[in-house]
């Protein structure tokens, strides 16, 4: 499995959507902004073959929620991270992607029930494994066993 | 004669017999037809992720263990990988080569396990079951002679194993390569060509190929409807790039695809078992690793071909003794994302027929 | 599919097949089959006279089933005050016999049964964890053990090369 210059795929995004659609992150991956990502998901599926949905997850930095995206094109077999933030404490929210992706269903249900963060234009999540009325979202990082 | 009936939903579970754990399905009827599905599931979550996070990384070898496990060599090495990425750990040669026979016996074992309840759930009271587990139970000799137990086996360490080989060991691999081939066909014989298997399976649960790419289905799964995707190809780990192998393909992508995939995986991992133990190199099996490992900031990612699916393993470090973050991507929770739409106008007991042909593993769909 | 309606006289003789074969089961606890050498069985073995009293197992443990009161004597060494396992949360993961870095000091058991009453019967302390009658150690991280032990017995043992 490749990964595609990243900075090929900026300088595509950035294209169509304007210079601050994508970022290069100093770790790894491209930075996409909550408000654009949805637009820029729909075009890296349709437009630039990354069909496959690998992984879905989120991880609390304390000050920020940071959701990523790691997709995966069958026919050229290459991998792309997106990092998406999420920079709202209390509701932290960001744009679903069932649409283009059906595979996001249970992973954005698992996110929303174990760190707390809500997937807009979609069916309203629910808790996946912990029973409905558990309070508190246990990956955070606040959340103490 | 146009007949109108009530929807009716029931509630099959917590533990229904043939769910293959505690998993509850909420159904609506019409008449027998399925009309609407609903998998319910949580019932067995102990917040593996969270736990992590509290444990430093050797403790959380024993925790991947306990994810899914039919299967718990794999989950060990997709968290060994993820980590020696992280820390940037070497890998002795020879260690390489016994996690290969490891993944691919445990592959052995696992899709046996799966064929056989699958056939149990298309009604075989037990018989190819029962054959199964005996083949599987050879398997679980291997492994409890290598690492010491019988199914939680704790058995890969960063930068190796924790033990080599004992000396037993690689006769017994190669009695069973040569048994192996014999028993299969016998299973063929018995459930291949039966004609209540035929008309049970085939056409029941079909996966398109769009949905499963586009639903994220993977492992037995995704390549039963026709996809040509596998992680030990497309993203070799472990040195799978040296070892010869075909990657089994179905063409619908019906219960009965899933089910020949699965048999042809058993045939193909053989295969590898025996170039594996054909070259095995001799030499060290664990290199130099701090006893209290503390992997530099950073994060890895590593996925593996697990018997049900990609397996993939998230580690964030913030340089401390424990994992910031854990995160598994389970394939049998993401496997079941499009059960509904397989079992969508088939009759009841079909969507059990179905449910087994994923082949799921409660422990891992809930974590 | 070629040959229709002989699918299930076929799957019959596997059955037929399989009715004149050797059992492959075994009547426990009337015959019982030996174990692997390395097994991690129910009970750990630890010896007084070599511990060091580092702590290393208590720390190595993920599920904190160990735990050590550890004081330092009148000639400056360290010794244990009370050794106390808890077997009801160990999970015979190994770690701590792995962890140790006296060669003869911590062992896993060898034996596979252990049921009791209470759980308060399964918390063991200081002189229950010592060597003595039916504590036979494992060889899990002890090679010179392993040694000493008798074969595993394989199911695969049953088969015969050429009965396929």
């Amino acid at each position: 499995m490749t990964n595609p210059t990243e900075a090929e795929v900026i300088t595509a995004i950035r294209e169509v959507f304007g210079e601050g659609a994508a970022k290069l992150d100093d770790r790894s991956g491209i930075l996409v902004p909550v408000d654009m990502w949805l637009r820029v998901a729909t075009y890296l599926c349709k437009d630039r073959g990354f069909n496959y949905l690998g992984d879905l997850t989120a991880i609390d930095y304390k000050d920020h929620f940071e959701i990523l995206y790691r997709i995966i094109s069958l026919e050229k077999n290459q991998s792309l991270l997106i990092r998406v933030e999420s920079t709202d404490r209390e509701h932290p929210e960001a744009p679903s992607v069932i649409t283009i992706w059906r595979g996001a269903d249970f992973m954005e249900r698992e996110v929303y029930d174990l760190m707390g963060i809500d997937f807009l234009g979609r069916s309203p999540l629910r808790r996946i494994f912990l029973w409905e009325g558990f309070e508190g979202y246990p990956l955070r990082k606040d959340f103490s066993l | 004669m146009n007949v109108k009936t009530e929807p009716l939903a029931i509630n099959m579970g917590p533990l229904h017999p043939s769910t293959h754990g505690v998993f509850r399905m909420l159904a609506v009827l019409d008449g027998e037809v399925i009309v609407d599905l609903e998998p319910v599931f949580g019932y067995l979550h102990r917040g593996i992720e969270k736990l992590a996070e509290e444990k430093t990384y050797k403790q959380v070898i024993p925790l991947t263990d306990r994810l899914d496990y039919v299967s718990s060599m794999s989950n060990n090495l997709v968290y060994v990988l993820a980590v020696e990425k992280l820390a940037g750990i070497e890998v002795p040669e020879r260690a390489q080569h016994i996690r290969v026979i490891m993944a691919e016996l445990q592959r052995i074992a696992s899709h046996l396990m799966a064929i056989g309840t699958w056939a149990n759930d298309l009604g075989t009271f037990f018989t190819p079951f029962m054959y199964m587990f005996r083949e599987r139970e050879k398997i679980i000799d291997l492994f409890e002679m290598v690492s010491g137990q019988r199914l939680l086996y704790n058995y890969l360490r960063f930068g190796g194993l924790s033990h080599d080989l004992p000396d037993e060991f690689l006769p017994a691999v190669r009695k069973l390569l040569k048994v192996m081939p014999g028993y299969l066909n016998e299973y063929e014989e018995l459930l291949k060509e039966n004609e209540i298997v035929l008309a049970r399976s085939m056409g029941i649960g079909v996966l398109p190929e769009e949905l499963a790419i586009n639903a994220s289905a993977s492992g037995p799964v995704l390549r039963g409807s026709g996809v040509k995707w596998d992680i030990r190809k497309v993203d070799p780990y472990s040195l799978y790039q040296h070892f010869d192998f075909d990657i089994p393909t179905g063409i619908t992508g019906d219960s009965y695809d899933r089910y020949r995939v699965r048999l042809e995986e058993i045939r193909q991992s053989l295969h590898i078992i025996d170039q594996a133990t054909q070259d095995l190199p001799a030499g060290e099996v664990k290199s130099k690793v701090p006893l209290n490992l503390r992997p530099p900031r950073g994060e890895a990612y590593s996925h593996i071909e697990a018997p049900r699916g990609e397996l993939g393993c998230y580690v964030v470090s913030d340089g401390s003794t424990n994992p910031y973050r854990f995160h598994i991507r389970a394939p049998s929770l993401i496997n079941l994302t499009c059960l509904k739409d397989m079992v969508m106008g088939l009759k009841i007991a079909d969507a059990i027929v179905t449910f087994g042909s994923i082949d799921i593993c409660m422990a891992e769909v809930d974590r | 599919m070629s040959r229709p309606n002989f699918g299930i006289p076929k799957g019959l003789l596997v059955t037929l097949k399989n009715i004149i074969r050797h059992p492959v089961t075994v009547q426990y606890p009337d015959e019982r089959l030996v174990i692997s050498r390395r097994a991690r069985g129910t009970d750990i073995i630890w010896n007084k006279n070599t511990c060091i009293a580092c702590r290393a197992c208590e720390r190595a443990c993920p599920t904190k089933a160990i735990s050590i009161d550890v004081s330092r004597g009148e000639d400056k060494k360290l010794k244990v005050d009370r050794f106390q396992i808890d077997f009801g949360t160990c999970i015979a993961c190994g770690l701590c016999v792995e962890s140790c870095p006296v060669e003869d000091a911590l062992y896993m058991s060898y034996s596979y049964e252990r049921a009791v009453y209470r759980r308060e019967d399964l918390i063991s302390s200081d002189d229950e964890l010592l060597p003595g009658e039916g504590k036979q150690p494992s060889g899990y991280a002890h090679p010179e053990v392993e040694k000493t032990l008798t074969l595993q017995t394989l199911l695969l043992d049953k088969d015969r090369e050429d009965s396929q």
